[in-house]
Order: C-alpha cells, then sequence, then structure tokens
C-alpha cells in the first residue's frame, strides 16, 4: 500500500513540475549571454483582416542596456528598446519616442518587450504569473499578466528554447497574435 | 436711566436667565470655528464671475487631502499604502480614498474616446498633417506594424494610428504614472506613491481633522518600517496646524497673561474675592458674545474669537472702576455715583466698534457684532450684579491707591508747564511726518497662520505632483462656450512656447480634451486628406486586397462626423480630471449668457510669470488674469482705508458727544489716548514694514480703553480710587493683550504689540492732563 502511494506521488512529479516552477529555476536553464546578436522572423497576425504580417531582420542585444531591432524586410526600420522606453528610427529619421516622461505606458511597454526579447526573468517577475515546464535544456514558459494594466497589451504571452530563447508568442487582448522566431549567432 | 430700577434683583434675574438662554441655544446648535482666509474675505466688491470661478479652483484644495508616502523598500512601501488606505476609506468623514487603478477602469478609459479618434487630434501630429508630412506618417504606421509593437488590431478602424498618438499623450493633471495598478508619483528621490482622499465634511471640523489626523499618524507609527515619510497637501493640514497654534498660544501666551493679571489684583486688593468679581463681566461677556455670534453667524471665525475676546477685554475697566470706588463707598450707592462716567465709556467703545460694522467686510462685521455684544453684555454685569454681588463689608481706603497717587504727583502738569509743551509738540508733529510718509503692508500673508514648514511642504508637494492651489489662473470669458474653447485655440501656441521658454512648468487647457466644434471639423478634414492621399498606397504596401481599402474607408467616413460635445464630454471618466476648468454658469439665471473657461498653471507661478501673463490678459478683451492672492491682498488694503475712515468719523462723533459733558475740559480726556495712538503708529510705520488693517485694530482697543481713563477720571474729579482703577485696568490689559506680540501668528503679533506701545503711551501721558 505504501509503496502504491509512493508510485503515485512520483507519476505525479511531472505535472507538479510543470504547474510550479519558479522564475529561479527558469533563470538557471534559459539564461542569456550578457551580448547576443541574430535574425528573426516575425509573423503579425492581425484578426480583423485574417492575415498575417510578415517580416525579419537583426537583432543585437546587451543585457541591461538595450535590445535594438532592425527589421530589414519588407521595409527599413530600426526599434530600440531599454528599460526605459522605447524610439523607432528610419534611416536619420527618428519616427517615434516613448519615455517615461511622455508616457508612462509606452515606457512599460518598452520595458516589457525588452525584458521578453531578452528573457530577463527578473525583470518579468514585476509583470507576470508564470507556468511552464523544464526537461533538460528544453523549456516553455507561460507568462499571464499580474495586472489589468498589463493585460491591455498583452493577455498572455508563450517563450520557448533550448537554453537561449527560440520564439516568442504575443496574445494581444484584441485577438491578435505575434510569433518571433529568434535564431542566435554564438561566437 | 434711574439707578434705583437697576440695582434691583428681579432685573440682575432677568438678565442671568437671558444669558443662560442664548448660551444654551448656542449650545445646542454646536460650537463651529473657522479658521479658513477666504471666509473673511468680502461678499461683494468681486465679479461674480470671477468670484465663481475662484471658488471652483479652490474646491479640490478644501476638498481632497493629497498624502504622499515615500519609502526606500518599494515592496514594503505598497503595502503600507494599501494599508493606510484600507484604514482611511471606512471613516465616515471621508468620502472616497484613490490609491488604485481598479482593472476596468484604464479599459474604460482607453475606450471612450475611440468614437472621436479622427476629431481629437494630439498636437504634435496635427502639427505634421499641417505641414503635409503625410509621407512620414505612412512609414511611421509600417514601422509600428512590422514591429512586435501592440496595437495592429485597428489596422480597418484606424490604420494611422491616430487614436494611439492621442493615448500615448501625458495625461493632464497630476505628475502619476499607474505602477502596477497603484499611483506612483513621477520624478521623485525616493519611491513614492499618493492617496488622493476626498472629505466628506468641512476640513475646518476639528472633529473631522483629528479623526483623520489620528488616523494617519497612527499607521504611521504602525508601519513606520515601511513609510520613511509622509506629506500632505489640502486645506486640512492647514486648518489643523491654524487651530493647533491658536491652541498652543491660547495656553501659554493666555496662561501667563492671567497669572500676571491674577498676582497683581492679589497685591492690590489683598483678597480673592475681588478678583472673581473682576473676572465675572469679562466671563460673561465673552460667554455671552461668543454664544450670540454663534447663533447669529453659524460658526465664528479664530481671528473674531482673538479679535472680539480682546475687544471685550476694555470691559474690564467697567469692573475695576466699581470695585476701586466700592473701597470708599458702600454698595448699594457705587452704581448711581458712577454711572454717568460707565455710561459715557461704554458710548465711546460702542460707537467705534460699531463703525466695524459698516464695512463690507465680513470679518470686520462679525468682529463688530461680537466686540459690541460682549461690552453690554459685560457693562450690564457690571451693573447689575456686581452691586448685589459685592456683599456688604465694611469700607477701607486701598493702600495701593495711596501710593499709586503719590507716584501720579510725581509727573509734571502740561497745564503749567511750557517746557513739556515744548517738547510734546514737535514730538507730535514728528510722529505725524512719520505717519505720512509711511507705508502701507497688506499682504495676505498676515493672515497666513500655517508655519513656515507646513508652507514649504505643501510647496514642494505641489511642484512634484504638478498641481497648483487654485489661487492664480487665467480666465476665458466669452457669451458661448465654444467661443471660449476658440479663443483658447488662439491662445495655445502663444503659451505652449511659453511653456517652453520656461515661464511656467506647464498649463492646463479645456480645449486640449475637449477642442472647439470648429476645431474638431478641421482636424476631420485633415485627416480626410490624409486618407485621400495615403490610404490606398499604406494598403498597396500591406498587400491588403481592395476590398479592405473600401472597408476601412467606411470606418473613416462613419467615424469622421462624430463630434465630442461638451454635454458627452462631461460623461467621460476620463474628463474628471479637467472638468473643474468649464466654469458652472450662473445659478440664478435660466438660459446663461456668458461661458468661462479656466486655464491652469502647474507649479508655483514666478513672479515673471505673473507679470508675462497678466501682460498677454491685458492686451486681450475675453482674457483676464486672476490672481486671488492680490486680490485678497488689495481687499485688505481697501478695508484698511475704510476702518480708518469710519473709525475717525465715529470718533469725531463720540468727541462732539463728550464737548457737550465736558465743554472746554474735553482735551484732557483725548489728548493722551489721541497723542499715543499718532506715537504708536509712528513707530510702527518705523520698525515694521508697515500699516495694516490690524494695527488699526489695535488702535480701537487703546482709544477705547484711554478714553474711559479720561472720562471716569473726569467723572469722579480724578480720585485716587479711580487712578488706581484705570491704572490697574490699563495694566490688565497689556497684560491679557500686549503679550500678543509673543505670538507667532503675524496678525496677533501686530495686535499685541500695537496694544503694548499704545497702552504704555496712554498711561504715562494721562497724569500729564490731570487738573490738580
Amino acid at each position: 500500500m505504501k509503496r502504491a502511494l509512493l508510485g503515485v506521488l512520483f507519476l505525479l512529479l511531472p505535472l507538479l513540475a510543470q504547474a510550479e516552477i519558479s522564475f529561479m529555476q527558469l533563470s538557471r536553464v534559459a539564461s542569456m549571454p550578457d551580448e547576443l546578436q541574430g535574425s528573426f522572423r516575425q509573423e503579425k497576425y492581425l484578426a480583423v483582416i485574417d492575415a498575417s504580417l510578415k517580416s525579419s531582420g537583426r537583432y543585437s542585444y546587451r543585457r541591461d542596456e538595450s535590445m535594438r531591432w532592425q527589421i530589414l524586410e519588407p521595409i527599413q526600420s530600426e526599434l530600440l528598446m531599454t528599460p526605459d522606453g522605447l524610439s523607432s528610427r528610419q534611416g536619420d529619421d527618428e519616427l517615434l519616442r516613448l519615455d517615461a516622461n511622455t508616457s508612462p505606458g509606452a515606457a512599460m511597454m518598452g520595458d516589457i518587450l525588452f525584458a521578453l526579447l531578452g528573457a530577463q526573468w527578473q525583470r518579468l517577475e514585476k509583470y507576470f504569473e508564470l507556468s511552464g515546464n523544464i526537461e533538460g535544456h528544453q523549456w516553455q514558459a507561460v507568462l499571464t499578466p499580474r495586472d489589468a494594466i498589463v493585460g491591455q497589451l498583452f493577455n498572455r504571452v508563450e517563450l520557448q528554447g533550448a537554453g537561449l530563447l527560440e520564439l516568442v508568442v504575443l496574445h494581444e487582448a484584441g485577438g491578435d497574435i505575434t510569433r518571433i522566431y529568434l535564431e542566435s549567432e554564438l561566437e | 436711566m434711574n439707578a434705583r430700577l437697576l440695582s434691583s434683583k428681579p432685573i440682575a434675574l432677568g438678565w442671568l436667565l437671558l444669558v443662560a438662554l442664548v448660551v444654551v441655544l448656542a449650545l445646542r446648535q454646536g460650537a463651529n470655528f473657522d479658521s479658513s482666509i477666504l471666509s473673511l474675505l468680502p461678499e461683494s466688491g468681486q465679479d461674480p464671475l470671477v468670484h465663481r470661478a475662484g471658488e471652483q479652483m479652490n474646491r479640490d484644495f478644501s476638498e481632497r487631502l493629497l498624502v504622499v508616502l515615500s519609502g526606500a523598500d518599494e515592496d514594503a512601501l505598497r503595502v503600507a499604502v494599501a494599508d493606510m488606505a484600507a484604514a482611511l476609506a471606512p471613516l465616515a468623514e471621508v468620502a472616497r480614498v484613490d490609491w488604485r487603478i481598479d482593472g476596468s477602469d484604464p479599459g474604460r478609459l482607453r475606450k471612450e474616446l475611440f468614437p472621436y479618434r479622427f476629431v481629437l487630434l494630439e498636437d504634435g501630429l496635427r502639427e505634421r498633417l499641417l505641414q503635409g508630412q503625410d509621407g512620414r506618417l505612412l512609414e511611421q504606421t509600417l514601422a509600428r506594424l512590422y514591429s512586435p509593437l501592440a496595437g495592429g488590431g485597428a489596422l480597418l478602424e484606424d490604420p494611422f494610428g491616430l487614436y494611439l498618438e492621442l493615448r500615448s499623450r501625458p495625461a493632464a493633471g497630476l505628475n502619476l504614472q499607474v505602477s502596477d495598478s497603484l499611483l506612483k508619483v513621477a520624478g521623485s528621490p525616493l519611491p513614492s506613491y499618493l492617496l488622493l482622499v476626498t472629505l466628506a465634511a468641512d476640513p475646518f471640523s476639528p472633529a473631522l481633522q483629528a479623526r483623520l489626523l489620528d488616523t494617519i499618524e497612527t499607521q504611521r507609527l504602525r508601519l513606520a518600517g515601511a513609510i520613511d515619510e509622509i506629506a500632505m497637501s489640502g486645506m486640512l493640514v492647514h486648518a489643523a496646524a491654524g487651530a493647533q497654534q491658536a491652541k498652543r498660544e491660547i495656553s501659554t501666551i493666555g496662561v501667563g497673561s492671567l497669572i500676571g493679571i491674577f498676582v497683581a489684583m492679589l497685591l492690590v486688593f489683598r483678597r480673592l474675592w475681588p478678583l472673581a468679581l473682576l473676572l465675572i463681566p469679562v466671563a460673561v461677556g465673552c460667554l455671552f458674545a461668543s454664544a450670540a455670534s454663534l447663533l447669529i453667524f453659524d460658526r465664528l471665525h479664530l481671528v473674531t474669537f482673538a479679535f472680539g475676546a480682546g475687544l471685550v477685554g476694555v470691559s474690564v475697566d467697567y469692573a475695576l472702576h466699581f470695585l476701586c470706588e466700592r473701597q470708599v463707598t458702600p454698595a448699594r450707592a457705587v452704581v448711581p455715583k458712577i454711572l454717568p462716567g460707565l455710561l459715557l465709556g461704554l458710548f465711546s467703545s460702542v460707537a467705534a466698534y460699531a463703525a466695524l460694522a459698516m464695512t463690507p467686510f465680513p470679518g470686520l462685521r462679525q468682529m463688530a457684532v461680537f466686540s459690541v455684544l460682549g461690552l453690554c453684555a459685560s457693562w450690564l454685569t457690571v451693573v447689575l450684579w456686581l452691586p448685589l454681588l459685592s456683599g456688604e463689608r465694611q469700607l477701607r481706603p486701598l493702600a495701593a491707591a495711596r501710593r499709586l497717587d503719590r507716584l501720579r504727583q510725581v509727573f509734571p502738569r502740561l497745564d503749567r508747564n511750557r517746557w513739556l509743551i515744548a517738547v510734546l509738540l514737535p514730538l507730535l508733529a514728528l510722529a505725524c511726518l512719520s505717519i505720512w510718509n509711511g507705508e502701507a503692508n497688506d499682504d495676505i500673508r498676515l493672515l497666513q497662520t500655517s508655519p513656515q514648514s507646513l508652507l514649504q511642504q505643501e510647496r514642494e508637494l505641489q511642484r512634484t505632483l504638478g498641481v497648483n492651489g487654485g489661487s492664480r489662473f487665467l480666465l476665458v470669458t466669452a457669451p458661448t462656450l465654444e467661443a471660449c474653447l476658440q479663443f483658447e485655440e488662439q491662445l495655445r501656441s502663444a503659451l505652449l512656447s511659453m511653456q517652453r521658454d520656461g515661464v511656467f512648468d506647464g498649463v492646463r487647457m479645456l480645449s486640449s480634451s475637449l477642442p472647439s466644434r470648429a476645431r474638431q471639423a478641421d482636424n476631420a478634414a485633415l485627416v480626410g486628406k490624409l486618407y485621400q492621399r495615403q490610404l490606398e498606397p499604406l494598403f498597396a504596401r500591406l498587400q491588403l486586397p481592395p476590398a479592405r481599402l473600401q472597408q476601412a474607408r467606411a470606418k473613416f467616413e462613419q467615424a469622421a462626423s462624430n463630434r465630442l460635445t461638451p454635454e458627452r464630454w462631461q460623461q467621460l471618466a476620463g474628463s474628471a480630471a479637467s472638468r473643474n476648468l468649464l466654469i458652472a454658469p450662473d445659478p440664478t439665471q435660466a438660459t446663461p449668457t456668458q461661458a468661462a473657461t479656466a486655464i491652469r498653471f502647474q507649479g508655483e507661478l514666478s513672479d515673471d510669470a505673473v507679470r508675462t501673463l497678466s501682460t498677454l490678459a491685458g492686451q486681450l478683451s475675453w482674457l483676464s488674469f486672476v490672481d486671488q492672492v492680490q486680490s485678497v491682498s488689495t481687499v485688505l488694503g481697501k478695508y484698511r482705508v475704510q476702518v480708518a475712515g469710519w473709525v475717525v468719523l465715529a470718533y469725531l462723533f463720540v468727541f462732539a458727544v463728550l464737548l457737550l459733558r465736558y465743554r472746554r475740559e474735553l482735551w484732557r480726556i483725548i489728548v493722551p489716548p489721541l497723542v499715543a495712538s499718532l506715537v504708536t503708529l509712528a513707530i510702527l510705520v518705523q520698525v515694521q514694514q508697515g500699516i495694516n488693517l490690524f494695527h488699526l485694530m489695535a488702535l480701537i482697543l487703546v482709544l477705547g480703553i484711554g478714553l474711559d481713563m479720561g472720562i471716569f477720571l473726569a467723572e469722579t474729579g480724578e480720585a485716587p480710587q479711580t487712578w488706581l482703577a484705570v491704572s490697574l485696568s490699563a495694566f490688565t490689559s497689556l497684560l491679557a493683550f500686549g503679550l500678543l506680540a509673543l505670538s507667532d501668528t503675524p496678525v496677533l503679533h501686530h495686535f499685541g504689540l500695537t496694544v503694548a506701545l499704545g497702552l504704555s503711551l496712554v498711561w504715562l501721558l494721562a497724569p500729564l492732563m490731570r487738573r490738580h
């Protein structure tokens, strides 16, 4: 009897692990180097036109500093995300600048995207609840917003990778889904 | 008046019943004290529209209490904010506590303006459209759609993201950001969070002050680990500080002067009973005056109480006159003997105080009523009760009277002394010259009872939060609201360039959240042009089928004719913070013929900014710069002049009446108070920054006591017991009110200093005038 009970407990363990992983555990498996660069592919599905807008380009990441997001196809434009906000430029022309002074909400968006694309778990813990699972160095995480303000932007975010982050899926409140595939170039 | 009638017991009993009745009635109504500067201001004399606007701007400040908690440990602090809100919200004195944004709120705020996305354009966006930067807008839209940024969902309803631009504009009002649902103060050194407490009742209610401030203090002690600092802003804090200071000063200065008076009386009369007899009329006077004033005015201003009690203090004259005379005259014979003097004394003081009631200054009127009632009540108490209370003791002249009389003989007499006249006349001329050249100081800060530290805290908090007390603003007036909004839009670029030049920190205008109909139509036309030129290229670059283009065009046609009306705007959740910029129409008019909007500024305006804005307002007929601080100072100045005028008239009248009785001897009565007043004024002009209303109020007291002194002395042929009585009276008033010179409240300080100087001079001058 005792043995059987123990067996059931062991069977349950993986399930428990899926529900109860912590940001701390995740950061051990899915850690990012201090600097990273690579290429990305993005598919933004817009529910209202039932079609996807596809783009691709290159990114370069510096821990705690910035994420430079260079779109090369089908347009050329650059997005710079930092913990304080984000700005967008095309050549020398600054198209957009959002920082904490002009727009606290947009600054938060910058902070969240920076944290998501850089898989910075400590930063993300401020905004999201975590569930998911870890198998070897394969991992999967589902983030749900802690409060309604963040919920206005994304109602769910999925991240997965093998060691490094490979896929980000942003579920927007309006039904739009953005998938971003990342491919890193390790030196 | 029949002296025998006055000494009858039924009348004395009737007076006792009347006093008791009034006090009981007042107690049933409840004592209500007020320390608001604003309630001292005149009801009339200001344009009613400006007055309404001013009141509306002040309402925020008086109805709300801003509490900012700061602490180094942000997580602990956030818990403390919730705790504090939980402690404040259930209080009956609190209508609501805003400290977090509920889940439903941002969604509602986000959606409610969406139908107006083509007519409410963000400033910078409108500028770009006016300059024809359509192509750039197209690139910007593409960059956004191909980026990970959210917000592509409105591709058909709002492809160019005009609404996103509108949303990204910082919210008007407070320098706040929403951090994890809580209201975080932007740009403060320590993490700081705001709680916005809306009061359910009058901030001047002592019970409300105690409940609220005690609760906050208890929480502060309980959460000391998390909260490093609490800063508060709101009328309540100042009202409480004012009440606190008044209490403290009454208990120190008040107790000090009482002890002094007590010792002096004991030394002179060597018994306790006369002291009680002395205090009874003054106490009855103050009690009756407070009770009756509360019944008449509903609430008593603290300043009224302080001054009124001071002026009623003149009545100590009557009691002292009675007591000193009683030492040499049987109880029943005292009142008949001194009645003419008492009557003339009462008449001269009442005439002077009644003159205050002629001014249109509500505060002064209240003081006048308080003082006249108090004086009459004290006088009646002396005349009706003291003969019954003073008993049938044997007569014994006081030793003090003899000694003081001998001292008086040392003084030279003006009658015989040309040298004295030769000294006094140039002195008088010099005094007049000093007064003539002197300046007045009517700064409103005289009325400010709040300590400097509190004012500093208020200023700092207002600066970090970007709010402003609402005492200075621009007022736009026009026949219709639409016209007001159009005027504001004309002004907008000038104000924004002033802001860029650093004239002020920020500006809040109604037209930025509610543009005029004309501007809304203009915006829709601008967007229409954008659609004509750039919608097709955009959809082509996105490779969307023509059907989508038609859909987007249809959505535009649908929404471009939407207009945000003032009625609709007032129902929006997002307009709450700006609603007070719309001045409510005159409630007495069925169909308003005039509309007005206020333009408010963030932070404190510098003198330069005030000048620039006044100049701007001076050039435009529909614009005025309202400076409530300045207008109060102007009012104070106006009433200083009026008070001076009325009091001079009152005294000319009093002198005329006295002239009938004293003929050629009148100068002996009026010279000491007159010269003392002039010299006091001359000294004050030199040592203080200028003469204000409150110096004049104190001079009325000096004149009152000085005239009583002369009248009583003349009536009793300068008897030693009368000289003792009037000397004691001057001395006690000096202790009671001269000590106010030590007060921290500017008003009371000025009052006290004037009384101290004036009464000393009166007492020194009086012996010079004696006949024998």
